[in-house]
């Protein structure tokens, strides 16, 4: 097996930022944010970052087209993206998989998104298997292997460290890492920074159980006995239709088209949209189709849980923990299937 | 990040092709059709019942019906109500509109071969129907009895007055109008939709069902239907919801884990009965 020396870790990571665009898990504040990797910064990839990096494929903002209009006559001219190629380093297990699952949506169904398909084909991933979950941590109820690796072009994980002196544990440089590739493009990258890594015959540390699980067994078929439960009340009275839980969504994929005039111009862009707002679904002429908060939060974990599944064949959560830490009123994705599976429903 | 225009051909689906409004008409104080074409012609050939985006690149863009088409232009007939409506009312002829599509799976043009057809609309909900019943009434002979029940609020809100009093009768279709409230000049029947089909009576036996109008008639329309025996499955409605990408990514319009936009807008009754619905 391949490994790199904890030491070399950055400097490996300045080497790859030389031939691409890199973007890291790094610190900023109190949290860890994916930001364009420079020489010297803090790397951060033991725990999650505050915001999924699904930004990087799908951008708060991107712009469609730009328009003139004088008087009667008005032109269109497409705006596309050009971005060079580009790596992310340090993608956890849940994040990987949320970038499959929106791959479903933004490449699917005879329409695909250029400017998606543009980011995902220029994009090296690079994962970080985790070893140590977070308290909010619970992708393997989701059916997530956070040592899987799956999607990423190359892998890397942390290893067992020798049998040192307590102290010297504490004080000593850290784990070394496992590297492997996963794909040509991995394995190109993987040949090109060759005088930082070494073989080693160390193994990689396992995974600890996730400290959070629910049971996803049968949940599908019971939310559709479950439409009219009054559950979706109960629940969605607490809910402050903040959005933040689809804001930190790796998931969340909705979006609205806005536009901007300046004058004679103007633009078109595409931007992030929340099912939790109440113009969301909003009709000219004022019918709403979901009225108040109970239909909107019932749409959101049926979409999560039932919807996307019967669609696409996958729960669309990667149990990240993003929304449990960030809801202020913890109405989490494993509070509510928790829920669920407590519900009783009506045989009739 | 770097952006750089491109031409000519827009790749992305959520990108317009320009067209122009070369013709209104006014239909009613607060309806007017549109006929819309590019420079190159008609801006793609929609099945009946389908769908496209219109904008007005300065105003915001919404997801309409198609009313009816020709051989260089597709027709939308718009109801005043809305931001962008308000301000297509106030457009002229020649206005550059952005236009994409054809989106939705419209009607199923396969299960309505060789039937008995019953047309059932209130108000601007003939639209979608004018597509199917134009494209009926054009292969004439591939249909059994065709038969139109439509009403709207008072005379004057009637859509398509010259299709209904003189171009569809004549063409072989049966057509007949209610108003909630008449007028001097109306010696037609009043009253609202369903009591009027009850009145109507017609026989269910091999007959489908076209049904589209506000949701308020719709729902008592199945009612009376209901009562004379209509199966769910013979039963053919076209949604609305509202719309931002017309291709089953941006979320909104979903009824289940169906998008209106790509699945619908055209489900039979027995469809939605199946779904957890909004509407």
């Amino acid at each position: 097996m391949k490994a790199i020396k904890n030491l070399l870790v950055p400097q490996f990571i300045d080497a790859l930022a030389k031939d691409m665009h890199l973007l890291a898990p790094v610190k900023k504040g109190n949290n860890v944010y994916f930001k364009t990797w420079q020489s010297g910064m803090e790397l951060e990839w033991r725990r999650n970052s505050f915001l999924p990096p699904k930004d990087l494929f799908f951008p708060q903002m991107d712009l469609l087209y730009k328009y003139s209009i004088l008087g009667q006559n008005g032109e269109i001219q497409e705006l596309t993206q050009s971005e060079g190629p580009r790596a992310i380093v340090g993608i956890r297990n849940c994040d990987l998989k949320s970038i499959t699952l929106l791959d479903k949506v933004f490449l699917s169904e005879g329409f695909e998104d250029p400017a998606y398909r543009h980011r995902r084909d220029n994009t090296v991933l690079i994962a970080y298997n985790c070893s140590k979950p977070q308290p909010a941590c619970f992708c393997t109820s989701l059916g997530i292997n956070p040592q899987g690796g799956e999607g990423a072009d190359l892998v890397l994980f942390e290893l067992e460290q020798e049998d040192l002196g307590k102290e010297e544990k504490f004080s000593g440089p850290g784990p070394d890492y496992g590297i492997e590739a996963r794909t040509p493009k991995g394995e190109e990258i993987l040949k090109k920074q060759r005088d930082y890594v070494h073989d080693t015959h160390k193994k990689a540390v396992p995974f600890q159980q996730c400290p959070l699980s629910f049971g996803t067994d049968g949940i599908l078929e019971k939310l559709q006995e479950m439409f009219e439960h009054s559950l979706w009340d109960d629940l969605s009275k607490r809910c402050l239709r903040c959005g933040i839980c689809t804001y930190v969504c790796p998931t969340c994929h909705c979006f609205d088209i806005q536009g901007k005039n300046a004058g004679e111009e103007g633009f078109k862009y595409r931007c992030w949209d929340s099912c939790m707002f109440s113009d969301y679904t909003l009709m000219a002429g004022g019918h709403d189709p979901r009225p108040t908060r109970m239909e909107r939060f019932r749409n959101r974990f049926l979409h999560k849980l039932w919807f996307y599944k019967e669609r696409y064949g996958e729960f669309l959560c990667t149990g990240c923990g993003r929304c449990l830490s960030k809801c202020p009123v913890h109405l989490d994705i494993s509070y509510v299937a928790g829920k669920i599976k407590e519900a009783v429903v009506d045989v009739r | 990040m770097s952006v750089k225009t491109k031409e000519p051909k827009a790749a992305n689906p959520l990108v317009p092709q320009k067209a122009r409004i070369i013709k209104i008409v006014a239909e009613t104080p607060d309806v007017k059709t549109f006929h819309v074409t590019t420079d190159k012609g008609k801006p793609f050939t929609p099945r009946p019942g389908q769908l496209a985006m219109l904008s007005l690149l300065h105003i915001g863009e919404a997801m309409f019906s198609i009313a009816s088409q020709g051989e260089q232009h597709l027709e939308f007939s718009i109801k005043k109500t809305g931001l962008l409506t308000d301000s297509l009312h106030e457009v002229g002829e020649g206005q550059t509109v952005g236009i994409r599509g054809p989106y939705g799976n419209g009607f199923p043009l396969e299960m309505v071969k060789g039937k008995d057809l019953l047309f059932i609309a209130g108000g601007i909900g003939l639209a979608p129907v004018r597509s199917l019943i134009n494209y009926c009434l054009k292969n004439r002979k591939n249909y059994g009895s065709l038969q139109l029940i439509y009403g709207s609020r008072t005379p004057a809100d009637l859509c398509f007055k010259e299709d209904l009093f003189q171009v569809w009768p004549d063409q072989g279709l049966e057509v007949n109008v209610t108003v909630d409230k008449g007028d001097d000049n109306w010696d037609g029947p009043v009253g609202f939709v369903p009591a009027y089909l009850e009145e109507l009576n017609p026989e269910p036996e091999g007959k489908i069902v076209i049904l589209c109008g506000p949701p308020l008639m719709i729902k008592f329309v199945i009612q009376s239907l209901d009562k004379m025996r209509f199966k769910h499955e013979n039963i053919i409605t076209t949604l609305e919801k509202r719309m931002k990408c017309g291709i089953g990514k941006c979320g909104r319009c979903n009824i289940g884990s169906l998008y209106v936009c790509l699945d619908g807008p055209v489900f039979t009754l027995a469809q939605l009965d199946r779904m957890p619905v909004e509407l």
